[in-house]
C-alpha cells in the first residue's frame, strides 16, 4: 500500500533551492551548486532517526515490522533481539551486518531477522548491528527506524545508559510497552529521563488486540505520566491487526490497528522538524552561496564600470585569495583550535568518567561494607545500575555540551577570518559569513560556558537545540551507541544458596565477592562509555573539520573567481566591457531578488 | 514402612510415654502438624498472576484478581465445611470477617480494617482441593507499596526451623514471567527464592501467564514449554527450584469455574459460521463490539475476561470441531489440560508431599529428642535411641540432602555425572522409570538392568581411590537408592519358558 505525501518540506524552500542551484551553475560555481543539491537532498530525504526502545518482550520488533509491512526484524516468542537493526530506504532490498571488529559483510535481507536475534555469525564473530535497506514508501522521506534490544528494568537496567546515549542522538524515540501491565516505577523513571534528553518522545502501547482491559491500562499509564509531569502521548497499536489488515487490504481494520495514526504522527513530527531545522538551514545555505556569487558579480561590475580601481582591486583580491587558501592548510588557526579543543574535551571526558566511576565505586563499597551484600544484592544491583546510568548520562550530556562549545568557538574564529576576507574583497554585499549557517548569535550559552566549565551535572540540557545537532550528529547513527546489554551487566554473584544466619566469615566472603564484581562492572561500564566517547568525538571532529574545509574552499574559489573576473575586465575592449557590465547587472539583479527571498524564508522560520 | 510412617509410630509412642506431662501438648501439636495437608505458598513479583493461579488451584474465585495490584495481606486458604473468614490484626484479637458470594466469586469484606494493620487473613471454604493442600497467597514482592513487599518478605523468610514451625510452609511456588537474563527483576526473583525458607527440593518455578507468551498465538503454550525448558537448564534457577513448569492461571481458573451459561454462550458462538466469528476473534475489542451476534455484548465481555483471547479461540475451535455433541466437561478438561495446572498439582501432591513428610518426620524426631532431654523420664533413653536408629536408617532424608547439595553446586562431579545423580535422586520425578531415564512402559527386565548398571557405576565411583570424599559419600547414597529402587520391583520371575502347545 502507498502512503501519501512522502516528500516532506515546503515547496517554497525547494523552489528556492532549485533556483539557487540553477544560478550557481549558470555562473560557473558548480561547487556551490553541489552544496545546495546536498542541502536539497537533506530537505527531501535527509536521515531522520527514530529509535524504538523499551523493555524486553514488549513487541518492539513486531512494531517495526508492522510499520513497514515486512518481517524485517526477528520476532520470536522465546529468543530476544540481540543487536540493533537499522532500517532505511533503498531502491532494492539489501542488508549488511556490522561485526564487532567494525567490518561489514553483505547478507541476504531475508536473513536479517535471524542475525538480529542471534547477534553473531555462529562462533565466528559477534555483531554490532544489522543494517537493512528496503524500498518502502514510508522510508522514502528519510525515516530511519532503529529496532533495539530490550532493556530489563527501565532506568535501573544495566543497558539503560547506552540506550540514553542513543536516545540523545536520535531525532525521535518510540518507547514501547504492552497492554499486559501498567508502567512500572522504573519504566516511568526511564521515560522521565528520556524526555529530558530527547524532546521528541512518543509512547506506544502494543498488543491491544489481546488484552480486553487495554483501555484501563492506557488510562492508568496516562495517570503515571501525568504524575511524573510528562506531556507525552501514548498511542495504542496492534501489530497483529496491522499485519492482517495489510494482507487483506482491510482499511477499517488497518485504522483500528492504530498504525495509520502512528505513521501520521511520525510524519508530522518529521515535517515539523524539517520545517524548523532543515528548511532554515537550506535558506541559510542559499543565502551564503548566493552572496558569494553576488559578490563576484559586483566585483566584476565595478571593475568593468570603474577601470581606474582595477589595480587596487587586483591587489586586494590577491591578498584575499591568499588568506582564503591559507584557511585550507593544516596550519590554519581554526584547525589548530579544533585539534586542541577536541583533545581537551577527550581528556576531560576521560577524567570525568574516571572520577565519576571512582566516586560511585566508593559509594557502592560503603554500602556493601555496611551490610550483608548477599542479602541485599537484589537491592544493590538496581541501585547501582540506576546510579551508574545517572552518572553516565550526565557525563554524556556534559560532553555533548563541551563539543557544542568547541563548535561555537571554531565557528566564531572562522567567521572572523571570513569577515577579514570580506573586507579585502570589498564587494558591495554584506556577506553572511560562512559560519552564519550555524546561527551562533541565537544560541543561548548557559552557565559559565567554555571549557573552564567544571564537569557538573548537565541534566536538562538538550542536544536538540544545539549547534552540534544541526551541523553534525544528524549523520551519526544512534544505533551504534546501543551497547549490547551483555557487555555490562552485573552477574548474580550469589546464585549459590547462601547459608542462613549471620555468620561473619560468610558475610566477609560475600563482601569481597560483591566488591570485586562491582569493580568489574563499573570498569566495564567505563570502557563502554569511553568507546562511545571516542566514537562521538571522532565523528564530530571529522564532520566539523570537513564542514569548514568546504567553506574555506568555497571562499578561495570565490576570491579566485573575483580575481579572474577583474583580470577579464582589465583586458576587455570597450564594447564588450559595456555588454558584460549590463549582463552582470542583470545577473546581479536576479541573484539579489533570490537573496531577498531567502532572507524572507529564513526570517519567517522561527528557530 | 516409610521413614515418615516409622517416625509417626515413634511419635505416638512418645505421646503415650509423656501422657499427662507438660511435654505432651508439644508432642500432640507436632502430631497434628504431621497430619495436616501440604502447605503451599504462592510467591512472585507484582502482577505475575498469583491470585489467578490460587483461584485455579482452589477451583473457585476466592482471591481478588484485577488489572491493578490487589493482594495486600498474606492470606491462608484452608478447607472448611462452611465458608468463613477471619482477620488477624497485629496488635489485637482475631475477628471474623464477612465472606459474600458474588456470582461465582467470594468477596472478602475487610470492613473498617486497614490492610497495613493486619498480620494475616484466614479463609475457610469447602473445596476438595483444599483438603489436600492449604494455600497461602502472598502480596507481590517488588510492589510499589513498601509495606506490602515487606509483608511478603517477612512471611517467606523468618529465621525459624521451617519444617518444625507450625506456621511454616511445606512448598513454595514462585511465579516467573518471561525475563531476560540481564533483567533486574530476574535477579530479584532469584533473591526472593534465595532468602525465603525454600530449597530446590521444595520450591517450584512457574512460568506464569503461559497463554500470553509470544503475543498469545495458537502455539503460545508450546512456546512457553520451550522457555520453561530453558529456565530449567539455567544453573542459577536449578539451585533454587526443583523445576520450572509453564502454567496459565487464567485457563486453569476458567476451567475450574466455567459456568453452564457461559458454556451455552460459547456453544452459541461456536455454532456461528466461521465467516462471522473469524473477524470477531481478531481482537478483544472486536469480539465484544461485533453487531448482531446471538450472545449479548456484556456476556461476550465476560467471556473474554474469563478466558482471555487465547482461551476464547481455543474453546471456540474445540467446540466447533465437536459440533452439537460437545459437552461442558470436555471443554473444562481441555482448558485444564492446556493450563498446565495438573502437572503442577501432581508435582506438589506427590513429590513435594512425599518430601514434606520426610522433612516433617525429621523435625518430629528432633522434637522428641528435645523433649527427652528437657524432661528425662524413664523411657527417654530408649526414645532417644530409637530416634538415632531411625535417623541413621532414613535414606529418604539422605537423598533430599544430597539433591539439595547437587543443586547448589556442593558436589564436585562432571556435568553428565551430576545430571545422572540428579535424575536418580528424583530431581525430575520420583517414579522409578523417571529416576532411571526410562519410558514409563519399559518392561521390568529393562528396569532391572538399568538399576544394576547404575548401581555398578556408583559402586565403582565410591571405591575409586581418585574420587573426592564428598563424591564418595554421594555415590554411597546413590548405591542405596538403587537398592531401594530394586526393592520396589516385583520379584524376578523364574525365566522358564513354557513351550508353545504342539500343533
Amino acid at each position: 500500500m502507498s502512503f501519501p505525501g512522502t516528500v516532506i518540506g515546503s515547496d517554497q524552500i525547494l523552489q528556492l533551492l532549485d533556483q539557487a542551484i540553477t544560478e550557481t551553475n549558470r555562473l560557473g560555481r558548480q561547487d556551490l551548486a553541489g552544496r545546495l543539491t546536498a542541502q536539497r537532498d537533506q530537505v527531501t530525504s535527509g536521515a531522520w532517526h527514530v529509535l524504538v526502545a523499551g523493555e524486553f518482550k514488549k513487541g518492539k520488533s513486531a512494531l517495526v515490522n508492522a510499520l513497514l509491512g515486512v518481517p524485517v526484524c526477528g520476532t520470536d516468542a522465546v529468543a530476544f533481539t540481540a543487536v540493533p537493526t537499522i532500517i532505511r530506504y533503498g531502491p532494492a532490498p539489501a542488508a549488511e551486518v556490522v561485526l564487532d571488529s567494525g567490518q561489514r559483510r553483505t547478507i541476504d535481507p531475508a536473513q536479517a531477522a535471524r542475525y538480529a536475534t542471534e547477534g553473531a555469525i555462529g562462533e565466528e564473530a559477534r555483531l554490532e548491528s544489522v543494517e537493512v535497506a528496503l524500498p518502502r514508501e514510508l522510508l522514502r522521506g528519510g525515516l530511519v527506524l532503529i529496532d533495539t534490544p530490550g532493556i530489563g528494568g527501565g532506568f535501573a537496567a544495566a543497558a539503560a545508559a547506552s540506550t540514553m546515549r542513543a536516545m540523545s542522538l536520535a531525532d525521535a524515540v518510540l518507547v514501547v510497552s504492552d497492554a499486559s501491565q501498567e508502567y512500572t516505577a522504573a519504566e516511568v523513571e526511564l521515560l522521565r529521563r528520556a524526555a529530558e534528553i530527547c524532546p521528541r518522545l512518543l509512547c506506544v502501547l502494543t498488543k491491544v488486540d489481546f488484552y480486553p482491559e487495554w483501555q484501563r491500562i492506557l488510562e492508568i499509564n496516562k495517570g503515571h505520566l501525568r504524575r511524573a509531569g510528562l506531556t507525552v502521548d501514548i498511542l495504542p497499536v496492534s501489530s497483529v491487526l496491522r499485519d492482517t489488515a495489510l494482507q487483506s487490504g482491510d482499511q477499517p481494520l488497518n485504522a483500528e490497528s492504530g498504525f495509520p495514526a502512528l505513521v501520521n504522527r511520525l510524519r508530522a513530527q518529521l515535517a515539523a522538524q524539517r520545517e524548523a531545522v532543515s528548511s532554515t538551514r537550506a535558506a541559510e545555505a542559499v543565502q551564503s552561496s548566493l552572496a558569494q556569487v553576488a559578490g563576484t558579480l559586483d566585483v566584476e561590475h565595478a571593475a568593468l564600470t570603474r577601470p581606474e580601481e582595477q589595480a587596487a582591486t587586483l591587489q586586494r583580491l590577491d591578498q584575499a585569495r591568499e588568506r582564503a587558501t591559507g584557511l585550507r592548510t593544516p596550519d590554519a588557526r581554526w584547525q589548530h583550535v579544533i585539534n586542541d579543543r577536541f583533545a581537551d574535551v577527550q581528556s576531560r571526558a576521560d577524567e570525568d568518567l574516571q572520577a565519576r566511576m571512582r566516586r560511585l565505586e566508593q559509594e557502592a563499597s560503603d554500602r556493601i561494607k555496611a551490610g550483608d551484600p548477599a542479602r541485599e544484592w537484589a537491592e544493590i544491583v538496581p541501585w547501582l545500575y540506576q546510579r551508574t546510568n545517572e552518572e553516565l548520562t550526565d557525563a554524556h550530556t556534559q560532553m555533548m555540551k563541551l563539543i557544542n562549545d568547541v563548535v561555537e568557538e571554531v565557528g566564531r574564529l572562522f567567521d572572523g577570518e571570513v569577515a577579514m576576507i570580506g573586507q579585502l574583497t570589498g564587494g558591495g554585499y554584506q556577506r553572511p559569513t560562512a559560519g552564519d549557517g550555524l546561527r551562533l548569535d541565537q544560541l543561548s550559552i548557559r552557565g559559565p560556558g567554555k571549557l573552564e566549565l567544571g564537569m557538573h551535572a548537565a541534566r536538562g540540557w538538550s542536544l536538540s537545540s544545539s549547534v552540534v545537532t544541526t551541523l553534525v550528529v544528524a549523520t551519526l547513527h544512534p544505533g551504534f551507541l546501543v551497547v549490547l546489554p551483555i557487555t555490562a551487566a552485573l552477574g548474580t554473584v550469589f546464585a549459590v544458596k547462601a547459608v542462613h544466619g549471620f555468620k561473619t566469615a560468610r558475610v566477609e566472603a560475600a563482601r569481597t565477592e560483591a566488591l570485586r564484581s562491582v569493580a568489574g562492572y563499573l570498569n566495564q561500564a567505563r570502557v563502554d562509555a569511553n568507546r562511545a566517547v571516542q566514537n562521538i568525538l571522532r565523528h564530530n571532529r571529522a564532520q566539523i573539520r570537513d564542514y569548514y574545509l568546504d567553506r574555506a574552499t568555497e571562499l578561495a574559489m570565490t576570491a579566485q573567481a573575483e580575481h579572474a573576473a577583474t583580470v577579464r575586465a582589465v583586458h576587455a575592449d570597450r564594447s564588450s566591457a559595456q555588454q558584460r557590465a549590463s549582463q552582470t547587472a542583470t545577473d546581479l539583479a536576479r541573484v539579489t531578488t533570490l537573496l531577498d527571498e531567502a532572507g524572507r524564508v529564513r526570517g519567517v522560520r522561527p528557530r | 514402612m516409610t521413614f515418615a510412617d516409622r517416625a509417626r509410630t515413634l511419635l505416638a509412642e512418645a505421646v503415650t510415654a509423656y501422657r499427662g506431662r507438660p511435654a505432651e501438648r508439644r508432642l500432640l501439636a507436632v502430631t497434628r502438624h504431621m497430619d495436616e495437608p501440604l502447605r503451599v505458598a504462592i510467591a512472585g513479583r507484582v502482577k505475575a498472576g498469583k491470585s489467578t493461579l490460587l483461584n485455579a488451584l482452589v477451583g473457585q474465585r476466592v482471591a481478588a484478581t484485577d488489572a491493578g495490584e490487589c493482594t495486600r495481606v498474606v492470606t491462608w486458604y484452608t478447607h472448611g465445611e462452611q465458608p468463613s473468614a477471619s482477620a488477624h490484626p497485629r496488635d489485637a484479637e482475631p475477628r471474623p470477617l464477612r465472606l459474600e458470594p458474588r456470582g461465582t466469586a467470594l468477596v472478602l469484606d475487610l470492613g473498617d480494617l486497614r490492610a497495613d494493620d493486619l498480620n494475616e487473613l484466614r479463609v475457610e471454604i469447602p473445596s476438595s482441593w483444599l483438603t489436600r493442600m492449604t494455600l497461602v497467597d502472598t502480596p507481590g514482592m517488588g510492589s510499589l507499596s513498601e509495606s506490602v513487599a515487606r509483608q511478603a518478605q517477612e512471611f517467606l523468610a523468618g529465621d525459624t526451623d521451617r519444617a518444625a514451625d507450625p506456621d511454616g510452609v511445606d512448598a513454595v511456588v514462585y511465579l516467573l514471567r518471561q525475563l531476560h537474563a540481564t533483567d533486574v527483576d530476574f535477579l530479584e526473583v532469584l533473591s526472593d527464592a534465595q532468602f525465603s525458607h525454600s530449597t530446590p527440593v521444595n520450591a517450584v518455578g512457574v512460568l506464569s501467564r503461559s497463554d500470553e507468551v509470544g503475543g498469545g498465538g495458537p502455539d503460545a503454550i508450546e512456546q512457553a514449554q520451550r522457555i520453561a525448558t530453558r529456565y530449567r537448564d539455567d544453573p542459577r534457577l536449578r539451585s533454587l527450584v526443583q523445576t520450572v513448569l509453564p502454567v496459565s492461571g487464567l485457563l486453569g481458573e476458567a476451567g475450574a469455574t466455567l459456568r453452564p451459561e457461559e458454556f451455552a454462550d460459547l456453544m452459541r458462538l461456536a455454532g456461528l459460521p466461521a465467516e462471522t466469528t473469524a473477524p470477531m476473534l481478531l481482537s478483544a475489542d472486536r469480539f465484544v463490539a461485533a453487531p448482531s451476534v446471538p450472545v449479548p455484548a456484556d456476556r461476550r465481555h465476560r467471556l473474554v475476561r474469563v478466558l482471555g483471547m487465547y482461551g476464547l479461540r481455543l474453546s471456540l475451535d474445540a467446540l466447533r470441531q465437536r459440533g452439537a455433541a460437545a459437552r461442558r466437561g470436555d471443554l473444562v478438561a481441555l482448558l485444564t489440560r492446556r493450563s498446565g495446572l495438573p502437572e503442577l498439582r501432581r508435582l506438589l501432591l506427590t513429590q513435594f508431599a512425599e518430601r514434606r513428610d520426610v522433612l516433617k518426620a525429621d523435625s518430629a524426631l528432633r522434637a522428641i529428642d528435645a523433649v527427652t532431654r528437657a524432661d528425662p523420664i524413664d523411657a527417654a533413653p530408649w526414645l532417644r535411641q530409637q530416634v538415632e536408629r531411625l535417623r541413621v536408617s532414613a535414606h529418604e532424608l539422605a537423598e533430599i540432602r544430597l539433591l539439595t547439595e547437587l543443586r547448589t553446586g556442593l558436589v564436585p562431579a562432571a556435568p553428565d555425572q551430576l545430571a545422572h545423580m540428579d535424575r536418580l535422586l528424583g530431581g525430575e520425578g520420583s517414579a522409578v522409570g523417571t529416576r532411571l531415564g526410562l519410558p514409563p512402559e519399559a518392561p521390568d527386565a529393562e528396569v532391572r538392568a538399568a538399576i544394576a548398571a547404575s548401581h555398578g557405576y556408583w559402586r565403582r565411583v565410591a571405591h575409586s581411590p581418585l574420587s573426592e570424599p564428598v563424591l564418595v559419600r554421594a555415590a554411597e547414597v546413590l548405591m542405596r537408592t538403587c537398592e531401594g529402587l530394586a526393592a520396589t520391583l516385583p520379584p524376578a520371575r523364574a525365566t522358564v519358558r513354557v513351550a508353545p502347545p504342539p500343533e
